[in-house]
């Protein structure tokens, strides 16, 4: 059977985008201001594939990655995508799937490539996969754990090369990491470099052991990078931190100039969002390289600046909403209608204009919002951020990215009351070179209820991805898969066009897919 | 509370008398001496066991997998009794031409009907498949074929529970009479809370009937005390989660086994754990539990 797509005009971008726009005036949402005509043409997919018709589980915490030499192809990764349990799973039970587009995300396959590793009796699984395109192009470097727990120890990361996507039989994956993975290592975020012809990968992870990066303490925050195939790492969070650094982002420059973002734990619910900056170009992998930003003073005070330590903190000490409150005991449909992780709403990227210009994304608690996002912009070696971009209330799973141009793309998902109704939506804001206009899409509005809260596992998911090629911006995120919620999108599973809306197939009922997206200028 | 999963194949799970005759193919060894052994071991590895008919030889249906000399499009028999494995989430396919890539595809003939065992290569426009081991069929096949798988998934089954009954050092049957959260000083609970963490929970269990180990060391009516994963992450969702009042078939491991790092703050003196869907079974596998005793 073709590929379904529900019925829509001759120019799908452009209605995608008149949608899109309406959408959010609807929503008293503000208008694109700076510039007088719409920029920016939105094409989505759901990459699901075909032959998955009656697929109903649930596929969030998507990634995507684009080749920089080749932009026809890329590659989107998500839990569950492929595989699974014996009667679920597509790949051979050794083998992790992600789908790989050809042809610049308008038809996608779905590969086996990514070596699981059983936990103690037989599971396998492959957790917090991120993707990227080395700076070559020839490489797709995938990071991800498995074993995510494995019973005697902790979960273990591992990062492999693949190539040959061109052939789904040659299609490899080589490691990066030994071949048992690094152990006790939890929520890895990758970066390759850009450079052309750069073949460098670095990860940011809580690093799990006895002797923390500030000993005694919580402190956990490492950086690992492998400069063609020569590992090193860092302890990136030198403070004393109450509890384990959750989550460590990056983002590289071309020129090798890397920065990392995490939030340091001064007590279970206050955080101060750190910035370490580095080198990963032309050093010496065995050395410490993250120490290019510090603090300057003999300050004591966690919550006061000017410690003498390495690392930025760059916002006061501000509440982050604690996972217990989350995950009660007994299970609870949490807060939000999905699920908020442990505090690593985190996103960075850094203009590949300006090897200084770094723009943030981080989540805390303010007000009356159970999450409030904020996009910031930070000038490499100040004292403080530069400037405040956005403010999302009830925002999560932030994602940046820098076009060519300077341009950034900020994307999150949002939880909207209206009524007696939540919805989750998908929101989609690029700026001008200086920030001082921003063009809005909304990507995808949905009930929050729908599919309902499925215990054990995340709903709306941990994160989604935002890349930028050249002027063109790539994403992924996962929503509700109800067509009726998709009009512009296009969809590679069947759907049933028998009514006036297509649906899902009868009796397949409502779940999380992951949708690719494209932003891109328009004449 | 899940069984071992004997029931999942698709299609009849008629379990005959063991084949009196030998079926002999290549690829795929059938012996009268191991019959299942080797039809287990290649289950075991696969997502797909159907039967098709060889198309064309050098030819494939989708733009992912170029023709090779290993690459083989076949008809699968619409006949749906014949597709025995297949992910529940695909569209069925019955009926289909689809790709297979084969390691020797010298045997293989046009017209020539086989049963494959296969897991996924690629999925999009059209179907590949890798061949994990193939066998020579004819419809008088099919009853055998599906007692032999029927067999061989039974054989998997026990082979897990004999393995993880091996790393137990206790297998009882028993009621959960209490659980708790396992409560930790304070700076100790931080470090112990990451995202893939499992929080672990403790249960108190009452043994109604010991299995393992056999001839004493705990005996009926004893208290014994286990952690189990309280996590709601997806790394965890087949983990057991006891339900007080609920009786179990616990396959239990001193959590002396765990990494210091993996029970931060927890003594595990006397303490056990489960964390596989495996470790806790309903009183029903009782008979087979005891089968796979040492």
């Amino acid at each position: 059977m073709p590929p379904t797509k529900p019925k829509k005009s001759k120019k799908p971008a452009l209605i995608g985008t008149i949608v899109s726009i309406i959408g959010l005036a609807g929503a008293g949402w503000w208008l694109p201001s700076g510039s007088a005509a719409v920029a920016y043409g939105v094409d989505i997919v759901d990459v699901v594939p075909p032959d998955w018709s009656t697929d109903a589980l649930p596929q969030p915490e998507p990634n995507v990655a684009v080749n920089p030499t080749n932009p026809q192809v890329m590659a989107v990764s998500a839990i569950l995508l492929g595989w699974g349990e014996e009667d679920v799973g597509f790949c051979p039970p050794d083998k992790g799937g992600i789908v790989i587009s050809l042809d610049g995300g308008n038809s996608w396959s779905l590969r086996c490539v990514l070596p699981l590793v059983a936990n103690t009796l037989g599971a396998r699984v492959a957790g917090d996969v991120s993707l990227d395109f080395a700076g070559n192009g020839t490489s797709l470097l995938a990071t991800y754990l498995s074993p995510v727990f494995g019973g005697a120890s902790v979960s273990t990361l591992r990062a492999v090369e693949i190539t040959g996507w061109d052939d789904a039989q040659t299609t490899i994956a080589t490691n990066i990491t030994p071949a048992d993975g690094i152990a006790n290592t939890d929520l890895p975020h990758s970066a390759a470099s850009p450079a052309a012809g750069s073949n460098t990968l670095t990860v940011g992870v809580n690093k799990i052991k006895d002797d923390n990066c500030a000993s005694g303490t919580g402190a956990t925050g490492t950086m690992y990078w492998w400069i063609n195939g020569t590992e090193g790492s860092e302890c990136v969070e030198r403070r004393a931190s109450r509890g384990p650094t959750q989550a460590v982002r990056p983002a590289v420059h071309e020129s090798g100039r890397a920065y990392g973002v995490f939030f340091n734990s001064v007590t279970d619910t206050m955080r101060r969002l750190v910035i370490v900056g580095g080198n990963v170009a032309n050093a010496n992998a065995t050395t410490a390289t993250f120490n290019q930003l510090v603090e300057t003073g003999s300050e004591t005070d966690p919550c006061k600046d000017g410690d003498g330590n390495v690392g930025i903190r760059l916002t006061k000490c501000i509440e982050v909403l604690d996972e217990e409150v989350i995950f009660s005991d007994p299970p609870t449909p949490p807060a939000m209608g999905g699920q908020i992780r442990k505090p690593n709403q985190l996103a960075v990227a850094v203009a590949p204009t300006d090897k200084a210009r770094v723009y943030i994304a981080y989540g805390s608690k303010t007000g009356s919002d159970l999450m409030t996002l904020k996009l910031v912009r930070y000038i490499s070696g100040a004292k403080a951020i530069d400037k405040v971009l956005r403010t999302v209330h009830n925002g999560i799973n932030p994602a940046v990215a820098v076009d060519a141009h300077g341009r950034v793309g900020f994307l999150y998902q949002r939880w909207v009351v209206r009524g007696a109704d939540s919805l989750w939506e998908t929101n989609l804001t690029i700026s001008n070179p200086n920030q001082t206009s921003w063009e809005a899409h909304l990507l995808s509005r949905t009930p929050a209820a729908e599919p309902q809260y499925w215990y054990g596992l995340p709903y709306i998911g941990d994160y989604i991805d935002l890349v930028a090629v050249g002027d063109t911006f790539y994403g992924v995120f996962s929503a509700n898969n109800d067509p009726v919620h998709h009009p512009t999108a296009r969809y590679l599973r069947p759907l049933d066009t028998g009514s006036p809306n297509p649906t899902l197939p009868p009796g397949v009922p409502v779940s999380m897919d992951p949708f690719f997206f494209r932003a891109y200028r328009t004449p | 509370m899940k069984t071992l999963g004997a029931t999942r194949l698709v299609g009849a799970m008629v379990v005959a008398a063991c084949a009196s005759r030998t079926l002999s193919s290549q690829g795929l060894l059938l012996t009268p001496t191991s019959p299942t052994q080797t039809v287990a071991e290649a289950l075991a590895k696969s997502r797909f066991v159907f039967t098709a008919r060889v198309q064309r030889l050098n030819a494939t249906t989708t733009g992912s997998v170029k023709a090779t000399p290993n690459s083989v499009i076949v008809s699968v028999r619409a006949d749906s009794d014949t597709v025995w494995v297949a992910p529940r989430a695909m569209r069925s396919i019955s009926g289909r031409s689809i790709t297979v890539v084969v390691d020797d595809p010298q045997p293989l003939s046009v017209g020539k009907v086989v049963i494959f065992f296969a897991a996924g290569l690629a999925s999009d426009s059209g179907l590949a498949l890798r061949e994990v081991a193939r066998g020579n069929f004819s419809p008088s096949d099919r009853d055998t074929y599906t007692a032999k798988l029927s067999e061989a998934r039974e054989h998997i089954v026990r082979q897990r529970l004999r393995a993880a009954v091996g790393r137990s050092a206790v297998v009882v049957l028993a009621r959960v009479d209490s659980v708790t959260v396992v409560s930790l000083p304070d700076s100790l609970a931080a470090q112990a809370s990451f995202e893939h963490a499992p929080l672990w929970r403790r249960a108190a269990i009452q043994v109604e009937r010991p299995f393992k180990p056999q001839g004493g060391g705990v005996g009926v009516g004893a208290v014994l005390r286990l952690l189990f994963p309280g996590s709601q992450d997806i790394g965890f969702r087949h983990a057991p989660k006891p339900v007080v009042g609920q009786r179990y078939v616990f396959l239990l491991r001193p959590a002396s086994v765990l990494s210091p790092r993996n029970r931060i703050g927890i003594d595990p003196n006397d303490l056990y754990f489960v964390a596989d869907s495996v470790d806790a079974l309903p009183p029903s596998d009782t008979t087979r539990v005891r089968l796979v005793l040492p």
